[in-house]
């Protein structure tokens, strides 16, 4: 078991396929970095991961004092029983504050499971962690599908939470890299037995890390729609994603829905076509950059959240407009 | 053979969340959200968890069991869930106007299903459209100390296992369970499919179908469950945009138009 001398914040990393961390995850050690400042205590990383150890070389040089390494092929795809049962040993022994992870489909799925078998509080899907003057964290996090903001304080003497890119912060140079700690691999408690696996090829960049997103509603019509949008996408060498019912309806690949239930993103530019703004679409992508919506409703509520609006048929605006864009640019 | 798996459903009774945002009003002082003219829904996604169980039920018999913690139950949306197909329904009730998190929900679950007892599978949605925290599924998996098979979106029986295929980042995964491992819990999202509507008559019927109430207090027992997480303020989300409304002639040109703007204020 790895102890530590003051417990202070535990982050844990999400790599990307070529084995350095994901964008999401060195924003989110800039905010524990930006936090230990108050809290006086060790800023941590846990990299794991099969063949993880460029990250944590990464993951030093960003100014956190240690890296504890769990290498191991059994975090694969399902490695979240694995996940799990590691970061509650390391947990036990380090007793931190604070643990963050960013906040992906996989960690909505080991963080809670960490949270009951260590009896702590867990709050999801956070939008801000501060830090108060005494010292107590306030984090904040959206409720009724992003129709609120609540503040919660947790009375338990770790607290985990999950925590959205948009909150993040680059970290800061510290001129000093921390050291790399191997630690042991456990096994998860439960062994579930895997009949088969399949994988979708990602087509573009990654949905949360694109400069770009061109995302389709339910007002595209069918699937032909989200080929126009791929396109657009291609030109700027973004991604694409859709509002909920173009998932449910098998229109677009359900690993695209932007939102509360789906992915958090924030682009520099997100076009929103066809869309009609709900709050669980919009708490998912309002920390965009530039906000563009085409939609022939002038009433829709995604104009208020737009900073560029087209009140029109997309069919007839999107052609047009992906022409002149590609005319822009040059290609 | 078997003879079908008992399920016990977790359903939480919430506003519609599809609601218009003007139907929330955020009161900052006392940290409430209040709802205008909206009725109250069973959780969407506890929905989708229903029907994934009716679906195996139908398929390979079994009973389904609705279990709902919360006060101030609307007869009227348990009714409709306990028509679709369900066969019993447990009301968990909650005194006292502080909501409890998702650690006091799991705890007081977990004990209500464990004071139930006899069941094969535990379906949760992957989270309630009013807290969108989603804990309360792996929550009571943990505290019953079974696995929990996050975000599935089918189930089935089939040579003595009971074959779930869920979502796992970046894909789908199949996972097989031998019915005499159970029980496990699934959670479930929309990928589960929509809910079936019930027919008027099995409405109606419902009313027959037998109905418990247990106080939450009993069920804690000796050590009820505080909340390990504390609302200290609330606020409605800024996100209200100054919209720049692109005009022109045709469609056509309002897109190139856009096209232009975009370039010349250094967007593109
Ligand atoms: C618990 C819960 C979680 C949810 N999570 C999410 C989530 O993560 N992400 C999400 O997106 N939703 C989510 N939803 C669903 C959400 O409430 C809305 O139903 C959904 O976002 C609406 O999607 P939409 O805007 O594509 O469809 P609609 O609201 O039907 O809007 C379609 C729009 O297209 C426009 N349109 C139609 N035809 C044209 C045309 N020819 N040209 C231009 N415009 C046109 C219409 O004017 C309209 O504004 C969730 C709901 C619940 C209850």
């Amino acid at each position: 078991m790895v102890s530590c001398e003051s417990p202070g914040i535990l982050v844990l990393t999400e790599l990307v396929d070529n084995g350095l961390l994901t964008t999401r995850t060195r924003l989110l050690v800039g905010l524990a970095q930006y936090l230990t400042a108050g809290l006086h205590g060790e800023l941590i990383a846990l990299v794991t991961g099969n063949g993880a150890a460029k990250a944590a070389r990464e993951a030093a040089s960003l100014g956190v004092d240690t890296v504890l390494l769990a290498d191991s092929p059994s975090f694969g795809t399902s490695g979240t029983e694995a996940l799990a049962a590691n970061i509650c040993e390391v947990c036990a022994g380090l007793r931190p504050r604070l643990v963050v992870a960013p906040h992906t489909q996989a960690a909505q799925d080991f963080m809670p499971m960490v949270a009951f078998r260590l009896g702590t509080a867990l709050v999801t899907d956070c939008v801000g962690i501060t830090a108060r003057e005494d010292s107590t964290l306030v984090f904040t996090k959206p409720i009724y599908g992003g129709n609120a903001l609540a503040e919660f304080v947790s009375g338990s003497p770790t607290t985990l939470a999950t925590v959205r890119i948009g909150s993040g912060r680059e970290p800061t140079e510290c001129g000093h890299a921390g050291s790399i700690v191997p630690v042991p691999v456990r096994e998860g408690r439960y062994r579930l037995e895997v009949l088969e696996s399949k994988h979708d090829e990602p087509s573009g960049p990654v949905l949360e890390e694109a400069g770009v997103v061109v995302a389709g509603g339910r007002g595209l019509g069918g699937p032909e729609g989200f080929d126009k949008l791929r396109g657009l996408a291609d030109t700027l060498g973004g991604a694409v994603g859709a509002s909920r019912p173009p998932c449910d309806l098998g229109w677009a690949d359900p690993d695209t829905q932007v939102g509360i239930t789906g992915k958090i993103v924030a682009p520099d530019i997100y076009i929103a076509v066809a869309i009609s703004g709900s709050s669980q679409h919009l708490t998912g992508m309002s920390d965009s950059g530039t906000v563009v919506a085409l939609n022939n409703d002038p009433d829709a509520c995604i104009f208020n959240a737009a900073d560029y609006g087209v009140v029109a048929d997309w069919q007839q605006v999107l052609p047009a407009f992906s022409r002149k864009v590609r005319e822009l640019l040059g290609s | 053979m078997h003879n079908g798996l008992n399920m016990i459903v977790c359903v939480k009774q919430v506003p519609d969340p599809e609601g218009p945002p003007t139907s929330y009003r955020v009161d900052e002082e006392a940290r409430t959200v209040t709802f205008q003219g909206i009725p109250p829904v069973v959780s969407p996604f506890d929905e989708n968890a229903l029907e994934l169980a009716l679906g195996l039920a139908g398929v390979h018999g079994g009973t389904v069991t609705l279990m709902s913690l919360g006060s101030r139950f609307s007869p009227a949306v348990m009714l409709k869930a306990l028509a679709t197909g369900a066969d019993d329904l447990v009301l968990v009730e909650m005194n006292g106007d502080t909501a409890p998190d998702s650690f006091a929900t799991a705890r007081l679950l977990a004990a209500a299903i464990s004071r139930r007892g006899g069941f094969d599978l535990v379906l949760a949605g992957i989270q309630a459209s009013d807290t969108n925290a989603g804990q309360v599924g792996p929550g009571i998996a943990e505290l019953l100390g079974i696995p929990v098979i996050p975000r599935a979106c089918h189930a089935d029986v089939t040579d003595g296992r009971l074959v779930v295929k869920h979502a796992v980042p970046g894909g789908h995964e199949t996972v097989g369970v031998p019915l005499r491992e159970l029980p496990v819990v699934l959670t479930v999202g929309f990928e589960a499919g929509e809910l079936r509507y019930p027919h008027l008559a099995a409405i109606k019927a419902a009313k027959e179908k037998p109905q418990a109430r247990w106080d939450a207090s009993d069920v804690a027992g000796m050590s009820p469950p505080g909340n390990l997480l504390e609302i200290v303020g609330l606020r409605a989300p800024k996100r209200e945009r100054r919209c720049l409304l692109i005009e022109g002639d045709t469609p056509e040109e309002q897109g190139e138009s856009l096209a232009v703007r975009l370039r010349e204020d250094g967007v593109l």
